[in-house]
């Protein structure tokens, strides 16, 4: 379309059909591949399969309406212990891995961007963790914490590592730091690339110990990226499936999440109180975002806005 | 002097973390490569005097390993390109064109992050069973429906990261492509496209690990055509209670874990520029 045709037709008309035609394509996958399935589990929740008498004895058969059943079901007696126990798993894991590949990430980070020799073989290294599948990582850590594992003749005790118990947890955190730390660690590579060195030169003129320049220019310079890192990772490790299902196997109580709770459901064909769980955990994700974004990262959002408004 | 010690003491604390990062992957060729008494000797010895090929040798001729590399292989090339295209449209979109609904799209986008996708394998392996009888290539069984679901989670992020890029090209640039006499699509295509290449690089190794590392659509998709395994699946065979074959299973990691690694080096100077573009916006 040349800026003829786009005036005379009137800009911002021929401009919004342009845009909403690059978007078609996104909007297609994701309302497939996501939307349906969403709305799918959402109207499922409220259902639930199997035969059973309806109020007048009548033998019904396939899926019922039943309403608030399910949620209120995974509030009460032995179900409801079960998901405030995955419910704390989950906030624990949450909170303490991703504390951790925030700290870990950012020293990370000033490692792989100050490294004067082998710079490459450097940054490869800590960066390889993240690259190598779950699924094989999770197997890598079984063996490392079998019973007659590395890990065991290192410490140079027998720590049943797999099995219920304060040390599956750890386990876990361990090993989803190993794996995750470098992706934050990458993302606040990036971000340390666009500080100007002499930034630096004038802190340094003014006397300014290596201490103080990292809290008063490193950090606030590299707020944003390491915002957008921390939101990802924590909508991420919410999430959190693979890692515990393989290292520690599912219906652990020491590591049950959400996520797993769920798809055990499933698998045991419970789809309504599946849909539930996963309906609840979706809820959380998007709460704890939400406050994430008020609180921290209005800029993650805000941003947007700006450069909306300045165009 | 004194930036001399502070400076080695740097060196010092990055050799020891490369060192405990790489310790694990150590552990893993090395149980590849330890003969099958020494795997599972109760006493753990960090270096073996009797390097053997017999487990890759398990790994690669128990089952086709080369069939299902060569389905991951089609699988995450086939993501990466199609997101690659797709994303950079939207991005494009997003950060080109005023319109009301933009800050609404974007946090859409947010919200698919957020979606517990291991809750919605149910719904997804109904959704693929009918996608079937339309469009076989994508529904069950086949590899077009990994490469959908996983398109499909790769987006969101692709296009968060693209935008910024889209953005840190100049508007006079595409006035004056447009003055030129380039059309929108010209433009797209001859100029942006080229500009954003740095961020098309991040984005393309985002969407391959998300693709390549993919445990659980594999295996809620592909149920009954073995031939259509991929990778992560093929691994869980050595899997046996009480009695793995871990030699074999450290093999195939290895191995599953080499592609990764040699695209991972191939870029990483790009991903790292890459990505600053995206946060410098």
């Amino acid at each position: 379309m040349t800026v003829v045709a786009r005036r005379a037709r009137g800009a911002t008309s021929g401009a919004g059909r342009l845009a909403v035609a690059l978007l078609s394509p996104t909007f297609v996958v994701l309302a497939l591949v996501v939307g349906y399935p969403l709305v799918a589990a959402l109207r499922e929740s409220v259902f639930r399969e199997g035969t059973d008498l309806d109020e007048s004895g009548f033998v019904v058969e396939g899926a019922r309406f039943v309403g608030v059943d399910n949620y209120a079901s995974v509030f009460a007696g032995e179900s409801a212990v079960r998901f405030w126990n995955a419910f704390s798993n989950t906030t624990v894991f949450t909170v303490i891995t991703v504390s951790l590949e925030v700290v870990i990430g950012v020293g990370m980070a000033l490692v792989m961007h100050h490294a004067l020799c082998w710079r490459g073989v450097v940054r490869a290294s800590i960066l390889v963790p993240w690259a190598v599948p779950t699924a094989v990582s999770a197997l890598l850590w079984r063996w490392i914490f079998q019973a007659d594992g590395v890990a065991n003749s290192i410490i140079g005790q027998q720590v049943l590592w797999t099995t219920e118990g304060w040390q599956a947890k750890f386990a876990i955190i361990l090993a989803d730091v190993w794996k995750t730390a470098p992706f934050v660690g990458l993302l606040v590579l990036a971000g340390l690339q666009i500080i100007p060195n002499d930034v630096y030169e004038a802190a340094r003129v003014d006397g300014a110990s290596p201490w103080r320049q990292f809290w008063r220019i490193t950090l606030p310079l590299v707020k944003p990226a390491l915002l957008v890192a921390v939101l990802f990772r924590v909508l991420d490790a919410l999430r959190m499936f693979d890692l515990p299902y393989v290292l520690i196997g599912p219906r652990k109580a020491s590591a049950e999440t959400l996520s797993m709770l769920a798809f055990e459901e499933a698998a045991s064909l419970r789809f309504g109180p599946a849909a539930a769980y996963a309906t609840l955990l979706f809820v959380y994700v998007a709460v704890t975002a939400l406050v994430f974004v008020r609180l921290l990262g209005a800029d993650v959002i805000g941003a947007a806005r700006e450069r909306a408004a300045k165009r | 002097m004194n930036r001399r010690v502070s400076r080695g003491i740097a060196e010092g604390v990055t050799v020891v973390i490369a060192a405990v990062v790489a310790f694990p992957l150590y552990w893993m060729v090395l149980t590849a490569l330890k003969p099958d008494a020494e795997v599972i000797s109760t006493d753990p010895r960090p270096w073996t005097l009797a390097p053997t090929l017999d487990s890759f040798v398990r790994a690669l001729t128990v089952q086709s390993f080369g069939r299902y590399l060569l389905n991951s292989i089609v699988v995450a090339v086939a993501v990466v390109l199609l997101s690659l295209l797709i994303s950079f449209l939207a991005a494009t979109a997003l950060t080109r064109f005023r319109f009301r609904s933009r800050t609404t799209l974007l946090i859409m986008l947010l919200v698919v992050q957020m979606v517990p996708v291991e809750a919605l394998t149910i719904p997804l392996f109904f959704l693929m069973q009918s996608v079937r009888d339309v469009a076989p290539v994508f529904g069950l069984n086949h590899l077009g429906s990994l490469v959908l679901v996983h398109l499909a989670f790769s987006l969101p992020f692709a296009i968060w990261m693209l935008r910024g890029f889209v953005a840190a090209v100049p508007v006079e640039l595409e006035e004056a492509a447009t003055l030129d006499g380039a059309s929108r699509s010209r433009f797209l295509w001859s100029v942006l496209f080229p500009l954003v290449a740095p961020g098309l690089v991040a984005t393309s190794v985002l969407s391959f690990i998300h693709a390549w590392n993919d445990f659980l659509f594999a295996k809620t998709f592909i149920i009954s055509a073995a031939e259509n395994q991929t990778l992560p699946l093929a691994l869980q065979v050595f899997v046996k209670p009480d009695q793995n074959d871990w030699g074999a299973i450290m093999a195939g990691s290895t191995l599953m874990t080499i592609p990764v690694l040699v695209f991972f080096i191939l870029v990483q100077r790009r991903l790292v520029a890459g990505l600053a573009g995206a946060v410098k916006s």
